[in-house]
């Protein structure tokens, strides 16, 4: 069973209709999700979420179809997220931000104060968890949203822009992390990070204005670049190329 | 005026003014008496609470400009334009309508300086607190005119016009708010 | 839900959310503003209900502003997308806020009616239920406040949203209800309104009907607010139906005449209690604390009056008959008994006998009774008599006359036409004063 299965995906942002006919199929493993600024990222990653509802096209998600009038309850439990705009309440110390959504993802009672402990010592806030979410940093912010996102232990796991802050050592630990929860679980990490993608991710999804440009293992888009392509390292000059035959193919 | 424009909407200004023009004209719709007076000035003070901060302070104080006294114009500003609008719709032509036009402005000018302590203090999202408690308090049976020096400065957003307490407390406010928020700014 | 877990999370927005910020508040001023006239209240347990629903005027829209300042919450803070990808519906998100909210409000009214006990503990006599049914009134006032706060804050999640709510609050349930009753209509609906207009005598109470039926009422608005808040736009207007329909209901029951209307003439408040250490003198039961203050006074009186005239009173007691509002007039008492009013109660419960005319109305109710109609010049009257008996001048100046022309005359005269005005008072005569005024 495909954790993510997406057929002729159409989402609509806005006036926009950012994601257009997306067929993608994602099983465990932690995947990059890259892409030009207005590709539909971050779109998509709502749609998953269930924030946005499909508007065209099919979408399964763990096995239950999440098009149509359908009950969300079920594919939530087993849902994180991390949104690019992390929104939180700043007078909440982190512990309790974390156990708040604990209690929104209607984790059972007696699990929350483990699962609380175990995220915030998984993101290395543990010296900050009592600490009122207003005085923290912008990493550590990000870190504090990486917690919640991963205190239930999801099925799928999705985060948008998790390294923005982060310092070099955090970045490390954090491919860490997520090779640690991609092992059982579905990870899909949007991120303009290469390296990061390089060095954490299984396979890579490659968007462009709302369509599947490329899917492959991460390795596969390394060898895509010749030493003409733009880009600083294998992987960019990779990413430069599979663009620019999409968009020598796509017409203007 | 290109920057004027640009400020004004960074602020919300026109918001504000649409809030405040809106209540004026309901108050006008109201029987005409000290409470109802004070009670829109307070709304008209309260909807322009928000200007008085920027949506990012941190970023709008590395700018080179000097903020102090833009800061004073701005309150200035929405003083002359609130006191306006209470004089325009609430206070009328003929004065016989309303309270005094003295009564007006004092009230004006004491509770946007209350609004501006607030902002300097609290935050410009909480600058509508302070007014709103005193004023609610003010309008109450309990306090109105009367001799009690005590109760004239409790309640001075409804003490007559030639009440000189009522008068002193309305000007230390607007004086306090507006050294404050000029040379502090609103409390990011 | 689960339910340790929930009550959990109520004390998290307690303790990090606004909510323990508007009851603070709540709590500080409206203690300060009670405080402020503790002599309406000292002593009186009904009296100190009245009077927090008197500061329902400030409370209401404090409380209305507090749940919009809560419900802008979440658009404030810029979580409406991280919450939608949760399971938990957003009604039980809005109930937990919504339970603390009306925990904290309700624990402010609570509070301040417990610090102004001190005032009313000490020398309080009388008891009645309708205390509690008034207090619960304006508990439930608060609750239904926070929460139509908490709707409009979410409905319209702007930072003015707030300080209007509040003001179209102490507008609607606080003046409009002043200014109708001005144009001398008074129709049911005034008592929709829970703040509480006007003043109670000590004699009179609440009618527990009224209580119970705005009860009712305020309970149904705060289930409209508690919907509304929860609501999606399908369900805006199935939300507004209990509150419509509390109204429909409420209203008929409701009596005409504002809160002058709801107040009842009490049996239990005018029960007498006596101090029998001599001669005796009794109290209603509301004014039980005053009765170690004037005991003294009175008994003087009773003396003086002994010494100066023959069948002067044995006994005294306290009126029943209310100060202001409706109440049965005393029955007619007999020449044994002085009926008197007593002094009005001060900041700290005991009587209030600074201004000194305490003892002279006492004096001076050896010339009333009980008579419909009453005999004519009775006021002037009764202070030429207590003016003639305490050897001093009466304080009117229109009366300077009338006393020097008594002076004139001879002492027996004097003495005979005294007498005669409390024979013919005591009967009810309406000449009964023709001597002593003339």
């Amino acid at each position: 069973m495909w954790k993510v299965h997406a057929e002729a995906l159409r989402v609509r942002a806005g006036r926009r209709l950012a994601v257009d006919g997306l067929d993608l199929a994602l099983g465990p493993g932690v995947h990059g999700l890259l892409g030009p600024n207005g590709a539909g990222k971050t779109t998509l990653m709502r749609a998953l979420a269930t924030v946005l509802r499909p508007e065209g096209g099919r979408l399964a998600l763990l096995g239950t179809a999440v098009t149509g009038r359908a009950d969300l309850r079920a594919v939530r439990r087993a849902l994180g997220y991390l949104p690019q705009h992390f929104g939180y309440y700043p007078r909440f110390t982190v512990r309790e931000f974390v156990e708040y959504m604990a209690w929104l993802k209607e984790m059972p009672r007696r699990d929350i104060p483990g699962a609380v402990q175990r995220a915030v010592d998984r993101v290395g806030l543990t010296a900050r968890a009592d600490a009122r979410m207003k005085t923290l940093s912008g990493g550590m912010l990000r870190r504090a949203g990486i917690a919640q996102a991963i205190v239930n232990d999801p099925e799928l796991l999705l985060l948008d822009e998790p390294t923005v802050g982060l310092d070099v050592e955090q970045r490390i630990e954090f491919r860490a992390l997520l090779r640690d929860v991609g092992a059982d679980s579905c990870v899909l990490v949007s991120t303009h990070l290469v390296e990061d993608v390089a060095a954490a991710c299984t396979g890579v999804v490659l968007l462009d204005e709302g369509r599947l440009v490329w899917r492959g293992p991460a390795a596969g888009l390394a060898e895509r670049g010749a030493s003409g392509d733009a880009g600083d390292s294998a992987t960019e000059r990779g990413y430069s190329a599979l663009l620019r035959a999409h968009r020598g193919q796509v017409p203007a | 005026m290109r920057w004027l424009r640009l400020y004004l909407r960074a602020r919300r200004v026109h918001q504000a003014l649409a809030v405040a023009v809106s209540v004026a004209g309901l108050a006008a719709l109201l029987p005409a008496n000290v409470r109802v007076a004070a009670l829109t000035a307070m709304l008209a003070v309260a909807a322009f609470g928000p200007t008085l901060g920027a949506a990012d302070e941190a970023l709008e104080r590395t700018g080179a400009v000097p903020w102090p006294p833009r800061r004073a114009l701005h309150l200035g500003a929405v003083a002359l334009l609130v006191a306006g609008l209470l004089v325009a719709l609430v206070v009328g032509p003929d004065s016989a309508r309303f309270e005094p036009l003295v009564v007006a402005l004092r009230d004006v000018a004491g509770l946007l300086g209350l609004a501006a302590l607030g902002a300097a203090v609290l935050g410009a999202a909480h600058a509508w607190v302070a007014p709103l408690l005193w004023t609610l308090v003010a309008v109450l049976p309990l306090l109105g005119p009367s001799a009690d020096v005590r109760v004239q400065v409790a309640a001075w957003p409804v003490q007559p016009a030639a009440t000189t307490s009522a008068l002193v407390c309305a000007l230390a406010l607007a004086a306090a708010g507006l050294v404050a928020y000029s040379v502090r700014g609103a409390r990011a | 839900m689960t339910g340790p877990s929930t009550s959990h999370i109520i004390r998290l927005e307690l303790r990090r959310s606004a909510a323990a910020v508007v009851a603070v508040l709540a709590f500080a001023a409206g203690t300060a503003l009670l405080l402020t006239f503790p002599q309406g209240f000292a002593g009186r347990w009904l009296q100190l209900a009245v009077a927090l629903r008197l500061l329902l005027m400030f409370l209401f829209p404090v409380a209305l502003a507090g749940g919009a300042a809560l419900g802008r919450r979440e658009a404030a803070a810029g979580v409406g997308e991280l919450f939608a990808s949760t399971p938990r519906p957003r009604r039980q998100r809005m109930l937990v806020t919504a339970g603390a909210l009306a925990a904290a409000l309700v624990a402010a009214y609570a509070l301040t009616f417990l610090v102004a006990l001190a005032w009313v503990l000490p020398r309080a006599g009388y008891f009645p239920l309708a205390a509690l049914g008034v207090t619960a009134v304006g508990a439930l006032a608060l609750v239904a406040g926070g929460w139509i706060g908490l709707a409009a804050g979410r409905a319209v999640p702007r930072f003015v949203t707030a300080p209007v709510l509040a003001v179209l609050g102490i507008v609607v349930a606080g003046m409009v209800p002043q200014w109708v009753m001005v144009t001398r209509r008074s129709p049911a609906a005034l008592l929709l309104s829970p703040v509480y207009s006007g003043s109670l005598d000590d004699f009179q109470t609440v009618s527990a009907r009224v209580s119970l039926v705005q009860a009712l009422w305020l309970a149904a608005l705060a289930a409209t607010g508690l919907l509304l808040a929860t609501a999606r736009r399908r369900t805006v207007a199935p939300a507004l139906l209990p509150a419509v329909l509390g109204a429909a209901v409420a209203v008929p029951l409701l009596p005409p005449g504002g809160y002058a209307a709801a107040a009842a003439y009490d049996p239990g408040a005018v029960e007498l209690v006596c101090d029998d250490a001599g001669p005796q003198v009794c109290v209603t039961r509301v004014h039980a604390g005053l009765l170690p203050d004037i005991a003294g006074p009175v008994r003087a009186a009773l003396a003086t009056l002994a010494a100066t005239m023959p069948g002067a009173p044995v006994r005294a007691v306290e009126t029943r008959r209310p100060a202001y509002g409706t109440g049965p007039a005393d029955p007619p008492h007999d020449a044994a008994t002085l009926v008197f009013a007593a002094p009005p109660t001060g900041a700290d419960g005991r009587a209030d006998l600074r201004d000194g005319s305490f003892p002279g109305l006492v004096l001076g109710a050896a010339w009333e009774q009980s008579c419909d109609p009453a005999p004519a010049d009775a006021f002037d009257g009764r202070e030429l008599a207590v003016a003639w008996l305490t050897g001093t001048a009466p304080p009117d100046a229109r009366l300077a006359g009338a006393y020097a022309a008594l002076r004139a005359r001879p002492e027996d005269e004097q003495r005979r036409l005294v007498l005669a005005a409390r024979d013919g008072v005591l009967a009810c005569r309406p000449d009964a004063f023709a001597g002593l005024t003339a």
